[in-house]
């Protein structure tokens, strides 16, 4: 399904809305370019599950984790592969353990190089971002 | 006292040795495993985020420095235990609490945004409070230093760190990483005010930042300009802005802009006796001088404070600096409960857990 939104809060409302559809276990791909939005929509559904701290861009850290409180969401792993070349640099995160930590949802930016080492994702959201500040965010749903 | 330092928390592998001597601290070691011999000796790479790589740099680094090995020429170990990538500071923290025990030397757990303020301790004392902006990678913070380790945050980026725009819009503009020193570079011969971009929540009345917008700015200019040439210097001539040395200056200009703007509304705000300007952004010629020339000419009262410019990335040297203040204090950790925790605040002096005061 395919959305355009015209700000950053529009942005949000569709994450948001995304989120109730999350119950733990989700690994969501995020493809889309520099400015893209993935980030802003990341921030919507960390909001939305009531996780009240700034969520940052997880660029520099390559994994962020947001503890929440949800009767099925423990915690969100936010990842940002931008900055890794290869597959070992990824294997010393030691990402799978937390991945399989019981009710985690995983958001993972820029997987495209690393596709084979992740679970089969259950969501794949591409966002472009189109002149004028519009986003265009298409929601392929696997599940 | 003498103190070795460790510092693992992200891309760097660092170690240091220091000394206060007569009142001055003295730099009698100081490695980082980008620039050691060792490299080559044990076919390492440069370190990116691999923890393994940590470890195995970190014990070559260490027996490069030939200690003594019942480690009777240090007196304390101090370790950067956040915040950072968990694996990463695990390898340092490990190695730390393992010299401490065996050593029988106390240690002393030091947050990785503490040492970028102690940064400036090497060579200068700033009087309290200072104001600090601590500009990097992975962080855009102002911070107002009561005292030694008496911490109070100010404000901070609610979405990329300024470092990480800079990396960010180098990309964009097809220049190489690290993105700092390549649009610097290209904006030596740009001119700052060919494209106007935003200055980001510059009057949005708190101390916060915001760079997310900014980098958007450039890609939205980007891609609604005619492909960018190369090597037209201050491309005015006709009429419209020209090639990436616009861009690159026009964005560092923004950047600068925002930065200086909001250090100066605290500087209004919080009347300290000093500020202090530090980690990688801060080697950023422009920002540099733009801040000490505002600053000055707000009041010639306040001091300027920034480190050497070898100083202003990851290191230990400013690990080891924070460290030797916070043993002088007592401030001490147990080294059988210290963990590393990435999401570590910087807070007053016994918050951290396996940690306590005095």
């Amino acid at each position: 399904m395919s959305h355009t939104t015209h700000s950053d809060e529009e942005t949000k409302a569709l994450a948001a809305e995304f989120a109730r559809t999350l119950h733990g276990g989700e690994v969501v791909f995020l493809e889309g370019d520099l400015g893209s939005g993935k980030t802003t929509f990341v921030r919507g559904v960390a909001e939305a599950l009531g996780f009240s701290d700034p969520v940052r861009s997880p660029s520099f850290t390559i994994v962020n984790r947001y503890v929440i409180q949800h009767p099925t969401i423990k915690q969100m792993l936010h990842v940002d592969l931008y900055r890794l070349k290869d597959v070992s640099e990824l294997s010393a995160l030691a990402l799978e353990e937390e991945l399989e930590r019981p009710g985690t949802v995983a958001f993972i930016e820029w997987p495209s190089l690393f596709r084979d080492v992740f679970p089969t994702p259950s969501v794949v959201l591409t966002l472009t971002a189109l002149p004028a500040g519009e986003h265009k965010i298409e929601i392929q749903d696997l599940r | 006292m003498r103190i070795l330092g460790i510092e693992t928390s992200c891309d760097e592998t660092a170690l240091a040795v220091m000394s206060e001597q007569d009142g001055r601290f003295v730099v009698e070691q100081n490695i980082l495993a980008s620039q050691a011999k060792t490299h080559a000796k044990y076919g390492g790479v440069v370190p990116e985020v691999a923890a393994r790589e940590h470890a195995a740099l970190l014990f070559p680094l260490l027996h490069q420095m030939d200690l003594a090995p019942d480690g009777k020429d240090v007196d304390a170990i101090a370790v950067t235990s956040g915040p950072g990538l968990v694996p990463a500071l695990r390898i340092g923290v490990e190695l730390a609490k393992t010299l401490s025990w065996v050593w029988k030397k106390p240690l002393v757990a030091v947050n990785h945004l503490e040492g970028h303020l102690y940064s400036v301790w090497l060579d200068t004392a700033p009087a309290f409070p200072a104001l600090c902006l601590l500009v990097s990678g992975g962080h855009t913070e102002l911070i107002l230093m009561h005292g030694h380790g008496h911490y109070e945050f100010l404000g901070m980026t609610r979405d990329d760190a300024a470092g990480e725009a800079f990396d960010k819009v180098a990309k964009l503009l097809g220049l190489p990483y690290p993105g700092g020193p390549e649009i610097s570079k290209a904006a030596t011969t740009g001119n700052p005010c060919a494209i106007d971009f935003p200055r980001p929540m510059i009057d949005s009345g708190d101390l916060d930042f915001s760079f997310a917008g900014l980098k958007t700015a450039v890609r939205v200019y980007l891609a609604s300009s005619p492909p960018l040439a190369k090597g037209r210097p201050g491309g005015v001539e006709d009429g419209r802005p020209g090639g990436v040395e616009d861009v690159a200056a026009s964005f560092q200009q923004a950047v600068v802009d925002t930065l200086v703007s909001k250090t100066l509304q605290a500087v209004h705000k919080t009347k300290p006796r000093s500020v202090i300007l530090s980690g990688g952004v801060s080697a950023n010629r422009l920002l540099r001088e733009t801040l000490r020339d505002n600053l000055h000419a707000y009041s010639t009262e306040i001091s300027f404070h920034a480190p050497d410019l070898s100083l202003t990335g990851d290191n230990a040297v400013m690990i080891a600096l924070a460290g030797l203040f916070k043993a002088k204090r007592g401030e001490f950790c147990d080294p059988l409960t210290l963990v590393a925790d990435p999401n570590l605040r910087l807070g007053s002096p016994g918050l951290q857990p396996g940690c306590s005061p005095g």
